[in-house]
């Protein structure tokens, strides 16, 4: 049985991805799968929740890094809200918190696109 | 498993080499680093490396083939903490090795190459081993850069 689970919700014309569970080598096809669908139903704008993610390894990492600049390039993106802070710790580690938008709550998400701000 | 009362205990563990077991691996590195009450801070930053290690052994050294044998080692001394990797892959090419640049890998839309950096940003220090057909990444914590260690 897979430790990891995505459940989906909209929200204001933005998809929220809530992730649970352990992000590894082996669920990294999972979050993968969820996040192709949001672009096949031409969903441009997506915040990951990441309130019961506890574990993250950089094959999760890399998922979000194969997809970020597609939705970008579509007008949207992927934002990150509410990591635990180990899960932030590895986005740190290599520097992805310039790259990616990494906010506390789902709501400055949801305000960060409705203001249409980028990273830094 | 074997462990001893000595200066230095030692737990090991043979998974196959299939991602779905890269969570028994992590769940062992953390039991034994909490028996031996190792900060969770140290704890964590082994098991994301322990991970990663494991993981690159599975996609590169063995070149994503599940029936064979990924060997892990835990070995708890007073002045460290220390986890060890063995396969009978292919090595890994230290000298073809280039720091990723995250941007640049982002721009690409890769969705790997990050591993090998995490680890050493994570560690104290990384060695490389080859003896004949077996190859060693030993990952170390040294538990003197504990600020939470009660020692």
């Amino acid at each position: 049985m897979s430790n990891f689970s995505v459940a989906f919700r909209e929200s204001t014309g933005t998809t929220v991805l809530v992730l649970h569970g352990e992000l590894d080598a082996h669920t990294a096809p999972d979050l993968e799968s969820a996040i192709l669908k949001c672009k096949e139903n031409g969903q441009r704008n997506v915040i990951i929740n990441g309130a019961d993610l506890e574990y993250i390894s950089s094959a999760g990492l890399g998922v979000f890094m194969a997809f970020i600049e597609e939705f970008r390039s579509l007008g949207g993106d992927i934002k990150f809200a509410a990591l635990q802070p180990k899960v932030f710790n590895v986005f740190d580690l290599l520097g992805f918190p310039l790259i990616f938008h990494i906010v506390d709550s789902e709501e400055e998400a949801l305000e960060l696109f409705n203001t249409g701000a980028t990273p830094t | 498993m074997s462990g001893d009362s000595s200066a230095s205990s030692k737990y090991s563990l043979a998974v196959p080499s299939a991602t779905r077991y890269l969570k028994d691996v992590r769940s062992f590195v953390v039991r034994h680093g909490r028996q031996a009450r190792i900060s969770e801070d140290v704890i964590h930053a082994m098991r994301v490396a322990v991970d990663e290690a494991c993981a690159n052994i599975i996609e590169h050294a063995y070149e994503g083939r599940s029936d064979e044998v990924v060997n892990i080692v835990v070995t708890i001394k007073p002045d460290c903490f220390m986890v060890s990797l063995r396969d009978q892959g292919i090595p890994f090419n230290r000298m073809a090795y280039r720091k990723p640049d995250v941007v640049m890998l982002t721009q690409l839309r890769a969705s790997g190459g990050l591993g090998v950096q995490m680890i050493r940003n994570l560690m104290d220090q990384v060695e490389y081993i080859s003896e004949g057909p077996t190859n060693e990444i030993r990952l170390t914590k040294f538990r003197q850069r504990q600020t939470d260690d009660p020692r």
